[in-house]
């Protein structure tokens, strides 16, 4: 777990996470926090919500549960929110 | 006699009854009534066969006499399933096959490709024969109640299915054992090429494997002893793609799997359940011309195929 990782810090790290999950070459503007994950948005499928999560595990040093994702998160803001919640 | 009409729903309720009371019995029952079916008014099931398999039209039909008898005979099994639970289906499962999946399944992780050809729920049938705890990941409640398996029914939606992902992620990490079926389509689905199509395969299997290190072991279940008994194919674990590039991994590995499950239908075409069949027919032909876009996938439910 990395300490004192302040909120700002941890959305960054989730952002970068979702930019690489996503396969799509999107630029950080493209992340606002409204943009739905699935149709519509980032056009996210499982596989990569769920690759996007273990990237977050990776990088912030925490386990995320997969009760996070239920029920599923349906936006940026929403997923970086349940992430960062969970940062130390 | 029509599949739809009054008799044959009375016919198919009074072997439900029997199904319950002499499972053996009634698949066998069940198998001559799905041959003679096809006999008497073939459906759609040689022209698949012919075109998917590229048999001569007398064999096709051969062929196709046999599907229809195991679709008949999967009636019955998913009837048992939901009326005694999927132990009572355990019992139908060869001894030798369940001592080879229980060796099967002594190196851990472990994820099972349960390709949906054979009989319904042949493999978590045999995964509780085993006495294998396990996570199954699939469709519909047809699997609840089994203190031995832990069953993530899949869900209608992109989002709503990572949770079952995360699920299985950690149940590998944990050193646990995974059953699942590829399912197709979507947008993101690697392409493969199977039976001459190219059909497009979810991803989920092959990220799992990626990312926890456990092996794929492709597995199929089998109809036996005259088709009223069940046994397995068991493969040897999927070579692991080298390539740090993930696309890459997943396409060669879903390739290995399509590759398999291939030689399998090719040698046993009649255990190729028929929506399977028609999923196949649907995908583009792989030299190039395309056929009609499918939405379906190798999966007896096709109610849930479309999602993102």
């Amino acid at each position: 777990m990395r300490a004192g990782l302040s909120p700002m810090g941890a959305a960054d790290i989730v952002r970068q996470a979702i930019l690489e999950g996503a396969r799509r070459g999107l630029a950080v503007a493209d992340l606002r926090d409204d943009v739905p994950l699935g149709r519509g948005g980032l056009d996210l499928d499982s596989v990569a919500i769920v690759e996007i999560v273990l990237l977050c595990e990776e990088r912030l040093g925490v386990a995320l549960p997969a009760d996070l994702l239920e029920p599923p998160p349906a936006t940026v803001g929403d997923l970086i929110a349940r992430l960062v919640a969970r940062r130390p | 006699m029509s599949e739809r009409g009054p008799l044959w729903r009375a016919l198919r309720a009074a072997h439900d009854r029997l199904a319950l009371v002499a499972p053996r019995a009634a698949l066998a029952l069940a198998g001559a009534a799905g041959a003679l079916a096809e006999a008497v008014a073939p459906g759609e099931r040689a022209r698949l066969v012919e075109g998917l398999l590229g048999l001569p039209p007398g064999r096709a039909r051969a062929v196709a006499r046999r599907v229809a008898s195991r679709e008949f005979r999967g009636r019955a099994l998913r009837r048992l399933i939901l009326h005694d639970g999927i132990h009572r289906v355990a019992g139908l499962v060869l001894p030798d096959a369940i001592r080879r999946l229980r060796a099967a399944c002594a190196r851990r992780p472990l994820i099972l490709l349960a390709w949906h050809v054979g009989p319904p729920s042949g493999v978590p049938a045999a995964l509780v024969g085993a006495g294998v705890p396990a996570l199954v990941i699939t469709q519909g409640a047809l699997l609840q109640g089994s203190p031995l398996l832990e069953v993530v029914p899949r869900k209608d939606g992109a989002a709503a299915d990572a949770y079952f992902l995360k699920r299985a992620v950690e149940r590998l990490r944990a050193g646990g054992v995974l059953a699942l079926a590829p399912q197709g389509g979507g947008a993101r689905a690697v392409e493969v090429r199977l039976l001459g199509r190219r059909a497009r395969l979810r991803r989920g299997a092959a990220m799992l494997a990626r990312t926890t290190g456990a092996p794929l072991l492709p597995i199929v279940s089998r109809w036996a002893r005259g088709a009223t008994a069940i046994d397995l194919v068991i493969g040897e674990p999927l070579p692991r793609p080298v390539t740090d590039d993930p696309v890459a991994f997943e396409r060669r590995i879903l390739q290995s799997a399509a590759d398999w499950v291939e030689a399998r239908m090719r040698r046993s075409p009649e255990e190729i359940r028929v929506l399977a069949l028609r999923w196949l027919a649907e995908c583009p032909l792989a030299g190039g011309s395309v056929a009609p876009a499918g939405r379906g996938a190798l999966d007896p439910e096709p109610a849930a195929h479309e999602r993102a």
